[in-house]
């Protein structure tokens, strides 16, 4: 009897095991293949990713492939853990934080395209990085469950409210790094105590931008860390106008997406030509509806763009200073939320 | 130790060498991960000093979660088996003991996310207080109290079985002589139950801290950030978010110290048997006070509730028709046939290791002069316990990272660090058995000739057939459900459920999370339930 249970399971094993071999990757094209890691919602279905794909290829006679990782940041994580064996052709979803800190990794190389961004809050020219689209952070909530929100940072971290926010890690998100930066914009030294300050109402940090947000959608945070631009997606493809962003007194920082092309690619070529398509027409009308952010090159917004906060001041980190300070300033925060 | 008879042992050489060369491999395998992480390159005093405040944190942190999750699973295991004791004609009693038990076979990634369906923001039990009381006054949704109640929801239950099995041992005379002398509850519980109970508590208090100080994946989703933490999330942020290579090795030879201490001050102490059957019918002398009644009833009920209200609340809310839509995503037919067949695989191997392993040492002990081989087989069981999966995965990471790709060979790595996770309990199940059964047949199959492979097609696994199963199925279903290594090396040419769920997860609300978990509560039912049929068939057929 055990014989027969054991060459049964010894059957099957094999079984498996064949056709795990057999499931392995399916037949190649012969097209060639640009495969770009970007983050997960930029390569969701909902995301910009479905209509630059089709818009690339109809011009590239190739097959996009969009990789989406669980964070912005964990795109630059997973290619250092990958190292030169990756099968990146293009990291898309760092900003300009990091710019300086991915750079000194030596795993990007120049995309040899001319910028033709015009729609920046503050000019960025870069031979590695090409931006491709920009917004600025905001703390987002729903005006029917929030009447009275706080109007500057400091009031949020003060304030006697029982505010719930969602936020992300520094670590693994850009949000998360853009957070820690306009704090340490607005407060400077201060910062870590700030942070201590408004320890009670962090409800939880989130590895990435759509665990948080998908959080506050659920009602278990009063408020997430998210774009100016959010709301305009609830007004634009759900009708809802009930979403808001918190216009903060002592401005906003800004966040401008980049993109790069992996040193070790073996379509170079076609790598760089994606580059320049980063400012057609058919990536950059894409985005606002799709991203929910601003194109680098001027165009024409829909409708829902319209009442969006508008920062009177932008908040901006040189790369070379975030490059300098990062790895300090992530311990202080880390500190002052082990508290 | 059951002596066996002597003229048996010369023929057992070869099975004694491989067992000890195996016993020998495994512990070589930890050296070689201590050395790897040593020596992983930019270690040195300043970057020690550097990371010296993060360690210190992330000890205090890890310290005061295990030790609030050791003390309250262990006073609320006792409470419970205290009242099964006695009521154990109540109905449902045996079904709560097993509801226990599921509760350890139960994915971690699926109890965290059914007990934030009920203790979230939005689950049921604060919303209703907040009704009551007009406020939230619950303990934060994630953070320090909801990681020890994840905690608690997985440990109570074995602490429960083992105080319930030691209480039971308690001697018929000694009862019926409590009854005759008219003991209340309390002085009962004076003389006789808490004395049983007393040394049960340092091992199980230690076995718990060692589980929760080391626990990974709860403390990641429950987490809600860097202020609740152990050294194995550590060790993942350091690889995964900062790629800081020096303070994850730091990290991992830290996580090794403290574990390799508290084993060492485990192994002194009385060991403690979790797997004993439960007798289900004995007799105790009934109290009838109305107020032991409603005490006993209590702690039943909210056992009741702790165990299994959170995945019935996943049941309630899952939303059929939007999840459903899981189904039809290839990512999860893959990620399904992964992790069945990494459970399949590596509970076998385990079963056989554990096996091999306790019958060396079995006809080891006969050389009673050769102690010291005995304890390195003993030893090299417990690998897992002191190197954790993600020190596992680091190591290996920096081992091999320049010389093959390491997300490609992910399946093996997992698939290791999985069969190292099974050795313990397989081994811890199945070695007394073999040790009383083969004693007991040894003389028997010299008068028949049987031996070797013979006798344990014929003899040795027929006779174990409920502990194989229960083995099987045990490590089929931790390693289904473990959400460890995969974390490290999971991509998207290879994923686990877990990793699946751990993902869906963040996105709290999301349908197909829920159906995902039910799913994989299904299938880890299955794995165990299926192993434990399958064996109990067989055997009762031989």
């Amino acid at each position: 009897m055990m014989r027969v249970f054991l060459s049964h399971v010894a059957g099957l094993s094999g079984l498996l095991m064949a056709s795990l071999g057999l499931a392995s990757p399916a037949l190649a094209s012969d097209k060639p293949v640009l495969t770009v890691y970007t983050y997960d919602s930029f390569a969701s279905e909902w995301g910009p990713g479905p209509a630059i794909e089709k818009n690339f290829e109809a011009i590239c006679d190739c097959d996009l492939q969009f990789v989406g990782l669980d964070s912005s940041i964990g795109i630059l994580g997973r290619l250092q853990l990958e190292g030169r064996s990756t099968e990146a052709d293009i990291a898309l979803g760092l900003d300009t934080n990091l710019t300086d800190v991915a750079r000194k990794t030596g795993l990007f190389m120049p995309h040899e395209q001319t910028s033709s961004a015009d729609a920046l809050p503050v000019p960025f020219e870069d031979d590695v990085f090409m931006p491709f689209d920009w917004g600025y952070f905001a703390f987002v909530y729903d005006t029917s469950r929030m009447q009275m929100p706080p109007r500057s940072l400091d009031e949020l971290i003060s304030s006697d409210e029982p505010v719930k926010i969602a936020i992300q890690d520094p670590r693994t998100s850009t949000p998360g790094l853009g957070l820690l930066l306009w704090m340490k914009s607005v407060y400077g030294d201060e910062a870590a105590a700030k942070w201590a300050q408004l320890q009670p109402k962090i409800l939880t940090v989130t590895k990435g931008w759509w665990d948080a947000y998908s959080l506050f959608l659920e009602g278990e945070a009063d408020m997430v860390l998210s774009y100016t631009t959010s709301p305009a997606y609830h007004i634009i493809a759900e009708g809802k106008d009930n979403y808001a962003a918190a216009a903060f007194d002592e401005g906003h920082y800004a966040q401008i997406e980049v993109a790069s092309i992996v040193s070790s690619t073996d379509v170079p070529d076609l790598a760089k030509s994606f580059m320049a398509f980063i400012h057609n027409d058919g990536f950059q009308s894409v985005i606002p509806t799709t991203n929910w952010m601003y194109p680098v090159t001027s165009s024409d917004l829909p409708d829902g763009f319209d009442g969006l906060v508008s920062p009177s001041t932008t908040l901006l980190f040189s790369a070379e200073e975030v490059a300098a300070n990062q790895k300090r300033w992530i311990e202080e925060w880390r500190q002052a939320s082990s508290q | 130790m059951i002596s066996p008879h002597p003229n048996l042992s010369r023929q057992y050489l070869p099975l004694i060498m491989s067992g000890v060369v195996l016993a020998v491999g495994l512990l070589g395998c930890v050296m070689g991960i201590i050395l790897t992480l040593l020596f992983a390159g930019g270690i040195d005093i300043l970057s020690l000093w550097a990371t010296s405040d993060r360690i210190l944190t992330t000890l205090r942190s890890a310290g005061i979660q295990a030790s609030l999750s050791a003390v309250l699973s262990v006073i609320i295991g006792f409470l419970g088996a205290y009242a099964l004791y006695y009521r154990p004609h109540w109905p449902g009693q045996k079904l709560l003991l097993q509801l226990g038990f599921i509760a350890m076979i139960l994915p971690t990634t699926v109890a965290a996310l059914a007990l934030t369906s009920l203790w979230g923001r939005t689950g049921i039990f604060r919303q209703s207080l907040e009704h009551l009381f007009g406020q939230d006054i619950l303990f934060d949704a994630y953070g320090l109290e909801m990681v020890v109640l994840a905690h608690i929801f997985f440990n109570a239950p074995l602490v429960m079985r083992v105080a319930l099995s030691c209480l039971q041992a308690i001697p018929q005379n000694q009862l019926k002589l409590a009854s005759q002398l008219g003991f209340s509850r309390m002085v009962r519980f004076q003389v006789m139950e808490a004395p049983a109970l007393l040394p049960l508590i340092p091992s199980l208090l230690g076995l718990i801290f060692l589980l929760c100080f080391s626990s990974f994946s709860l403390v990641l989703m429950l987490g809600g950030g860097p202020s609740v933490t152990t050294l194995e999330v550590a060790i993942y942020t350091s690889i995964r978010f900062e790629f800081d290579l020096p303070t994850a090795a730091i990290l991992s030879v830290i996580q090794l110290i403290c574990s390799a201490a508290v084993i060492l001050v485990l192994s002194v102490m009385t060991s403690v048997n979790w797997t004993t059957h439960i007798r289900p019918t004995y007799q105790i002398i009934r109290t009838d006070s109305r107020l032991a009644q409603l005490l006993d009833g209590g702690v039943i009920l909210a056992l009741w509730a702790m165990f299994a209200a959170p995945v019935m609340m996943l049941v309630i809310r899952s939303d059929l028709a939007a999840g459903l839509d899981i189904i039809y995503n290839p990512d999860f037919w893959d990620a399904a046939f992964s992790s069945l067949y990494l459970g399949l695989s590596a509970s076998i191997i385990s079963v056989c290791l554990s096996l091999w392993l306790a019958a060396a040492r079995y006809r080891l002990a006969q050389r009673r002069h050769i102690s010291a081989f005995r304890h390195l087989i003993s030893l090299s069981v417990s690998v897992y316990l002191v190197v954790p999966s993600i020190v596992l995965g680091t190591a290996s990471f920096i081992w091999l990272r320049g010389w093959i790709d390491i997300f490609s060979s992910a399946f093996w790595l997992v698939l290791a660090a999985n069969v190292a996770m099974g050795l313990p309990f397989a081994s811890r199940i199945l070695a007394g058995r073999y040790e009383t059964l083969t004693a007991r047949t040894d003389r028997l199959c010299q008068m028949l000739n049987i031996s070797g492979l013979r006798r344990l097609w014929h003899v040795t696994l027929p006779g174990m057939h409920i502990e194989l199963g229960l083995a099987l199925g045990l490590t089929a279903a931790l390693s289904f459900g473990d959400l460890g290594v995969i974390t490290l090396f999971g991509s998207d040419s290879f994923r686990t459920l877990p990793l699946m769920l751990y993902q869906h997860s963040a996105r709290y609300g999301a349908a197909e999370a829920d159906i995902l978990a039910l799913v994989m509560l299904a299938m880890a039912l299955l794995l165990y339930g299926g192993f434990t049929m399958l064996c109990r068939q067989l055997g009762r057929r031989s």
